[in-house]
């Protein structure tokens, strides 16, 4: 455990100094693998395909919002489908249209978890995804998920319906049309797949919530048994048990996934430098802004030799480091909030 | 002469402004029944056209059956069914938006009123400044 606190706190330390950096270059590398992932799934248009137009695409993404890169990845999927049948692209973008309002103009912040869904699908570990939102989210994070999951079993309906197009006479293209929405709607496995990530979501959730220690790796370990108990009795009731072996294993390897990202989020989220600016009467500031961190791992070189005090000495620390950032400070509001209607009145006026 | 403590307090501001108090800087202009009114009519408007493109795609779904049936329709109990449908999926929609946006306003009050007793103390430097100035 200590050599896993020094190496968080050196990672820390690294982070800190080249945050902006770093974001970008992950940024640009997982928007790369974004647009590889989709070329190679349903890269129909080569035009799209071509290495510099991939680069100029994800260079834009690591400058800009997580959502550009969303919206960057539906353009790009809908160009490819549009390559090979009008109809089909219609089809999806009604469907994304449709989902955007009623359902993910709710959720603006989870917008990347849609994207997220069908790319992880076909890395073959979506459920990290249920995994990490019962960790970190709300469990209104359901809806972006079960929009990702419809998404994913669209795009595999309209491979199959692309082998099998046919050219384009009017009834033709409805029938394609008829295809796409049958099977699409008729689609066991997708209810049972948005049905059994709510459950996780909720487990996970929930578990997590709960007061007692390692609540929040036990949350995984929860949400991990409801997934695999939950996809073999779907993947029993609906007979495609080839799928058994490959869900198992991608189960366990979300959910190790999951713990590790678990462990280094409280530092890389809590600790990241903030640039600002701002301006007074006499000076422009840029000011940085570097968190005060109170528990550093390498001080803690304290000798004992009755290991089981050496353990609860590091409980206890995890404990405090969990507790100082999770308690915010519950400040009494009240008084305040009275004086700060008069200033909200006056600026209410200023504004109109 | 730079003041450090006047710094610190902007900085703490600016930090705020940055991050979580963008959205609830721009609802605090709001009184809250107009920002919850305004979004719920922002739910309207999407839940209007979502539900039409709903209807656009069960139309082509259907297209065949229409074209050949479209004598024999009565087209009064399809259209009382279409309406009914669509208030109540309106009617789920604006509660929910009723409830989740009331939500989120109360919620944003709190770190405005924290913002607030920081401005208050960041004038109180320019008030001071200027006894000693």
């Amino acid at each position: 455990m200590m050599t896993f606190l020094v190496l968080r706190a050196r990672l820390r330390n690294l982070y800190q100094k080249y945050e902006i950096y770093i974001n970008i270059v992950v940024k640009f590398f997982i928007a790369m693998g974004v647009f590889q992932i989709i070329n190679t799934v349903i890269g129909y248009d080569n035009r799209i395909k071509q290495l510099s137009i991939v680069l100029v695409l994800s260079l834009l993404s690591a400058f800009t919002p997580s959502a550009i890169l969303v919206l960057l990845a539906a353009l790009v999927a809908i160009g490819h489908v549009y390559f090979i049948s009008k109809i089909l692209s219609v089809i999806v973008i009604l469907i994304i249209l449709v989902m955007y309002c009623l359902f993910l103009r709710f959720t603006p912040r989870l917008g990347y978890v849609v994207l997220a869904v069908p790319i992880l699908y076909f890395l073959k570990v979506p459920y990290i995804i249920p995994l990490l939102l019962g960790l970190f989210a709300t469990p209104l994070a359901i809806v972006p998920t079960a929009c990702g999951i419809v998404l994913y079993y669209l795009f595999g309906i309209i491979r199959e319906a692309a082998s099998m197009q046919v050219n384009i006479s009017v009834e033709d293209t409805l029938q394609l049309y008829t295809y796409v929405i049958d099977s699409l709607a008729g689609n066991k496995q997708l209810v049972m797949a948005v049905i059994i990530f709510s459950i996780i979501i909720l487990v996970t959730y929930f578990v997590r919530r709960m007061k007692f220690d390692y609540a929040r790796e036990i949350a995984v370990a929860a949400g991990a048994l409801a997934c695999i108990l939950g996809f073999l009795i779907s993947d029993l009731r609906l007979d495609v048990s080839e799928q058994i072996g490959s869900m198992i294993l991608g189960t366990v390897i979300s959910a190790i996934l999951a713990v590790i990202i678990l462990f280094f989020r409280l530092t890389l989220d809590y600790t990241g430098v903030e640039h600002v600016q701002f301006e007074d009467e006499d000076y422009y500031y840029y000011v940085k802004a570097v968190p005060k961190i109170n528990v550093t791992a390498p001080q803690m070189d304290v000798k004992r030799f009755n290991t089981q005090k050496n353990a609860a000495l590091h409980q206890g620390l995890t404990g405090r480091i969990e507790n100082e950032v999770l308690t915010e400070e519950d400040e009494d509001y009240e008084e305040d909030y009275e004086e700060y209607k008069d200033y909200g009145m006056g600026n209410k006026d200023n504004v109109k | 002469m730079l003041n450090n403590k006047k710094i610190r307090t902007m900085t703490k501001l600016a930090l705020y402004e940055q991050n979580d108090g963008k959205e609830d800087i721009k609802m605090g202009k709001y009184y809250r029944t107009d920002y919850v009114r305004l979004q719920g009519l922002k739910t309207v408007v999407n839940v209007t056209v979502g539900y039409i493109l709903i209807l656009i795609m069960i139309v082509m779904y259907k297209a065949e059956y229409i074209i050949s049936n479209l004598v024999t329709f009565d087209f009064v109990r399809i259209g009382q069914y279409v309406l009914g449908l669509y208030i109540m999926l309106m009617a789920v929609f604006i509660t929910g938006s009723i409830i989740g946006y009331s939500l989120k306003y109360d919620k944003s009050r709190k770190g405005l009123s924290k913002y607030y007793k920081t401005l208050k103390k960041l004038s109180s430097f320019y008030q001071e400044e200027k006894v000693k100035g």
